[in-house]
């Protein structure tokens, strides 16, 4: 069924559709020109938009009514919305860029990808194609194209794009994985073998990758390894290949949560200045908003601005006094400070005010520990398990606080879930490995830095193990 | 129930029609009349306040509680977070045998008052009535059938008040050892004093589960046989995991005849719960394929069906997600499965909606299965469908086609614009078709009576002597030469419950079927010359 539905939505998104095909991709470059510009597209609403939003929307409004003849001020209008997801806009101002500069064929890249959530199937495989026509060079369009042809379930016709993607740009992964994906789906598990191989080392840490690859040793009946890569790949996210737009798009991102995703980014990668920059910044517009002040405390924790982490938890403690992540961040902060008994006062607020909370144990847990107090810690450690028995963090400092009191089968077993859980976690694997040489467990020891070779061939803790188990 | 044009016809005749109207669009295949059918239930999600059970729905089931042979009712209430109400009890509707009903819910003990959100039906006790367990934002509940559409709690004396936040769940027979076990889904550990404060582009809005870093372990009880049940999640390796646990299918979907567990996860990996037997299982679900979809990406499973899709003996699942997540249908070959949403054309469609309920029944009798998908949102939706409900969304209905893919059906005649939860299909009005209750949040509850279905049909209901429904039975009729399977399951979709019978829809064919049952425990029972056009009970030993 592909008869249109009669929604606004879709009105408006088949609006921007025709426009930009009635541009065709033989319009001459500037065709447009002496031509009525286009009208800059307004948000369909601003009743419930985040204020950090409106504001942004506003401001690059004010920016593009200075000139709204050229395409730029309507792609980057278009970016914005695209980065807050307001996909009609999105496709409507990207639609008005292309339609006033066909040359900048970025433009029509960017409006399929933003009608890729508003159209049929079918309307958006023929929006894609139409852009990988226009753009035989851009490895980013062909690669798009292969994975729409693919959700559409059309496989087989997913292999040629997905394999022009790899020739034009052979060194990222993204093309191979699209083949890999596509020939799993047609049945050729063993040449999806290579491709995806071959994308994993071209990229270890993409886990989407990894996944595929997983899938498709299951089919050879290779299941061992198939264990191990799907474990690797599960909660990887699909990506696509980035175009020249991807650092802009990525700066436009304004509401809370994509701040507060960003920041979270940021710290992930340890920039951590510029983490609390995007987190201040995001206060002002939401300065009551409790998870936020303490996404701020966080941050500046992390640059050691401790005595305004603790201002800030101070705030969201008075606006939400029952709120458990306050009391949380409260104790680290005070221990962090040097206040010890603060810090347990308030680790044990957390677990008081969230009983069944694994990270309010984890607080009173770490911060136990600190106080060297490892019997009480290792039992709020348990405490986190027991309510979040494959939690990464739970397990860690359970493996950490029986090490500390030399409980060598707790210690073991802690680290084998996180292993089962996260086959990747380095760390995890390398103690595990550790712990298996001094029981004198040298298979164990062997299975484990056979999969740290995989993970991490050149880590200088692998030579030192593998030399102290290749010893007789 | 059988004025409206059939879709074959309606699509030959489209051939012919093609200037005069729009292509492809068919009569609508249901009706709504719950309030001309005597169902007055709206459902209360309590004061809004943005706490996260607010926002989940409930769900309801099909069951002949009276044992007057007619589908009755019972719809699952939410009402107020701030503790047990009169707004927040249960309901339960006896049908007249017309398909008419009347509220019997009070005095019939069945109304419970807790923050619902599903119910499983099973005969626990074996006493040939089907009884009722129901999970809450709390304690939950199991309602003990005493006969005459009166229930009794006997949730103390049974041991299965299990407190946390319960969601779907099953009684099946794990250990096959004659009796019904419960295995009862959890989503999350919460409390309103852990609330946390979300929001969008557009403003505040409910959280996603993951904000809440706080999955729970589900429960599985044995039945002791003698009133009682024990937890024994622990030794049965349920308590080793965790996950936002939101829908339970039930079925021996590797085929070694006993029955596995398959749970859907809320942005978590699904589990699949082999059954090592002995009540013991293990989680392969990442290994056979349906713990993630083939991206390796956790989707927001919500609701989940374990239905047979090919008719070729073993079960295939098929799981509700959110909007910008295709639902997912992962076909199983030989105990594996591979997620083939994309070909069988149900991943597109699918992006722009949040499902919930769905049910996999042959609505319009043509011998292929199609598919109803109750929608709605659990983030505010820009004023796309429903200026008024940000969370409403259209339901969608779609044909099962020959070849085995799926299309949407359209108009989406009954399938109202809100936001959808709990659903289940069974033969209300006694007709021979499949009609559907939807209970949607903070909304009327609908009944979408079938006004389409033409073809032949048959309805087998498969008891034990003491009356008691056979859970986990895979049923086979031969008709018409075309050979179809359906499996008695009747936890599915998101919190709610099917009818413990199967139906079958034959096309055009006359005469009679050879109806033959496999029970788990691999006994067989065989009917030969059974007329079509009729519902039977088949009793096994």
């Amino acid at each position: 069924m592909s008869c249109p539905m009669p929604d606004a939505l879709r009105t408006l998104a088949l609006a921007a559709c025709s426009t930009i095909a009635a541009c065709g991709s033989g319009a001459a470059p500037g065709s447009s020109a002496g031509a009525e510009p286009p009208a800059l597209v307004e948000p369909l609403s601003t009743e419930h938009l985040d204020p950090r939003v409106r504001e942004l929307v506003e401001r690059e409004l004010a920016a593009a009514r200075e000139h709204p003849e050229e395409a730029r001020s309507h792609g980057t209008l278009g970016l914005v919305y695209e980065a807050n997801s307001m996909w009609e806009e999105a496709a409507r101002s990207y639609a008005n860029a292309a339609k006033l500069a066909p040359e900048e064929r970025v433009w029509r890249l960017h409006h399929a990808i933003a009608s890729r959530v508003l159209l049929p199937i079918d309307e958006v495989v023929a929006l894609f194609a139409e852009v990988a026509r226009a753009m035989p060079e851009s490895a980013p369009a062909q690669e798009h194209y292969g994975s729409v042809l693919l959700e559409a379930g059309r496989a087989a016709d997913a292999l040629a794009p997905f394999r022009t993607a790899t020739e034009l740009a052979p060194e990222k992964p993204e093309g191979f994985v699209g083949m890999g994906a596509a020939l799993l789906e047609t049945g050729e598990a063993r040449e999806a073998v290579r491709l995806l191989e071959h994308a994993t080392a071209l990229d270890p840490a993409y886990r989407h990758a990894h996944y595929l690859l997983g899938l498709a040793y299951r089919e050879l009946g290779q299941e061992d390894l198939a264990r191990l890569e799907l474990a690797l790949g599960v909660d990887g996210q699909k990506r696509h290949m980035s175009d020249v737009l991807a650092g802009e798009l990525n700066r436009f991102s304004a509401s809370v949560p994509a701040r507060v995703q960003r920041a979270a980014r940021l710290t992930e990668s340890g920039d951590y200045e510029r983490a609390v920059t995007v987190l201040e910044r995001s206060i002002e517009s939401a300065p009551r908003n409790v998870t936020l002040l303490n996404n701020l405390a966080a941050a500046y924790l992390n640059v050691g601005r401790k005595q305004e982490a603790l201002d800030v938890l101070k705030q969201a403690e008075e606006i939400d006094p029952a709120r458990s992540l306050t009391a949380i961040n409260l104790s680290a902060c005070y221990e962090a400070l040097g206040f010890t008994r603060r810090a347990v006062e308030y680790a044990d607020a957390a677990v008081a005010r969230a009983p069944d909370y694994a990270p309010a144990y984890i607080a009173r847990a770490r911060v136990l520990l600190n106080a060297k107090r490892p019997e009480e810690a290792h039992e709020a450690a348990r405490a986190a398990v027991q309510r979040a028995p494959r939690d990464l963090d739970s397990l860690r400092m359970l493996a950490w606080t029986a090490r500390e009191l030399g409980l060598q089968d707790e210690t073991r077993a802690a680290l084998a879930t996180i292993v089962l859980v996260a086959p990747d976690d380095l760390t995890a694997q390398l103690e595990l490995a550790e712990l298996a040489l001094e029981s004198g467990d040298r298979a164990a020891a062997r299975e484990a830095l056979r999969i740290v070779r995989r993970l991490a061939p050149g880590d200088p803790k692998l030579e030192e193990l593998q030399a102290r188990l290749d010893r007789p | 129930m059988r004025h409206g044009v059939g879709p074959r016809h309606q699509r030959l005749a489209c051939a012919g029609a093609l200037l005069l109207v729009a292509c492809g669009r068919d009569a609508p295949w249901f009706v709504e009349n719950a309030s001309e059918r005597g169902l007055d239930f709206v459902h209360a999600r309590g004061e809004a306040r943005y706490w996260f059970p607010e926002i989940m729905g409930s769900g309801l089931a099909l069951v002949d509680v009276d044992a007057d042979g007619d589908l009755d009712l019972y719809l699952v209430q939410s009402g107020d977070l701030s503790g047990p109400s009169d707004a927040g009890r249960n309901r339960l509707y006896r049908n007249d045998g017309r398909g008419t009903f009347v509220d019997a819910s009070a005095g019939s003990g069945a109304d419970d008052p807790g923050y619902g959100m599903g119910v499983a039906v099973g005969d626990y006790d074996g006493d040939g009535l089907p009884d009722l367990y129901v999970t809450n934002v709390g304690r939950n509940t199991l309602l003990r059938n005493e006969g005459g559409g009166r229930f009794r709690d006997a949730t103390e004396e049974a041991g299965v008040g299990h407190e946390a936040w319960g969601t779907s769940c099953a009684f099946f027979d794990g250990d096959a050892d004659g009796d019904l076990d419960l295995y009862v889904v959890n989503y999350l550990h919460w409390d309103a004093r852990n609330e946390i404060e979300c929001g969008t582009s557009l403003g505040q809005d409910y959280c996603s589960p993951n904000s809440y870093e706080s999955p729970a372990q589900d429960v599985l009880y044995e039945n002791l046989g003698d009133g009682s049940f024990r937890d024994v999640s622990r030794e049965a390796g349920i308590a080793d995991v965790f996950g936002n646990g939101l829908g339970v299918s039930v079925g021996d979907f590797g085929g070694d005849g006993r029955l596995d567990v398959y749970v859907a996860n809320d942005m978590m990996p699904n589990q699949l719960w082999i059954n090592d037997g002995g009540l013991r299982f293990h989680d392969d679900a990442l290994l056979l394929g349906c713990a993630v979809n083939r991206n390796g990406e956790s989707e927001a499973g919500m609701g989940t069906v374990a239905f047979d899709l090919e008719s070729d003996g073993d079960l295939d699942l098929f799981l509700t997600h959110l909007r910008q997540e295709t639902n997912t249908l992962y076909v199983n070959a030989g105990g594996s499965f591979s997620d083939r949403t994309a070909p069988l054309g149900l991943a597109a469609p699918s992006l722009r909606h949040t499902g919930f309920g769905a049910c996999f029944a042959d609505f319009d009798q043509d011998g292929v299965l199609d598919l109803f998908v109750a929608n709605g949102s659990v983030s505010r939706n820009r004023p796309e469908f429903d200026p008024e409900d940000p969370y409403a969304e259209p339901d969608q209905l779609f044909r099962g086609l020959e070849s085995g893919g799926f299309e949407e059906v359209e108009p989406r005649g009954a399938t109202a614009i809100e936001a959808s939860r709990g659903a289940a299909a069974g033969d209300l009005d006694g007709d021979g078709d499949l009609d559907l209750v939807v209970v949607d949040s903070n909304s009327r509850v609908r009944l979408l009576e079938n006004v389409t279905a033409r073809g032949a049909w048959l309805i087998v209901k498969v008891v034990d002597e003491a009356g008691s429904d056979q859970l986990g039975a895979a049923v086979s009729v031969e008709a018409g030469g075309r050979l179809l399977r359906r499996h008695v399951a009747p936890a599915t979709s998101y919190c709610s419950s099917l009818p413990a019978e199967v139906h079958f829809g034959f096309g055009n064919a006359t005469g009679s079927a050879r109806v033959t049952v496999l029970r788990p425990d691999g006994t067989r029972a065989l009917l030969e010359e059974v007329p079509l056009n009729r519902r039977v009970v088949l009793t096994v030993r």
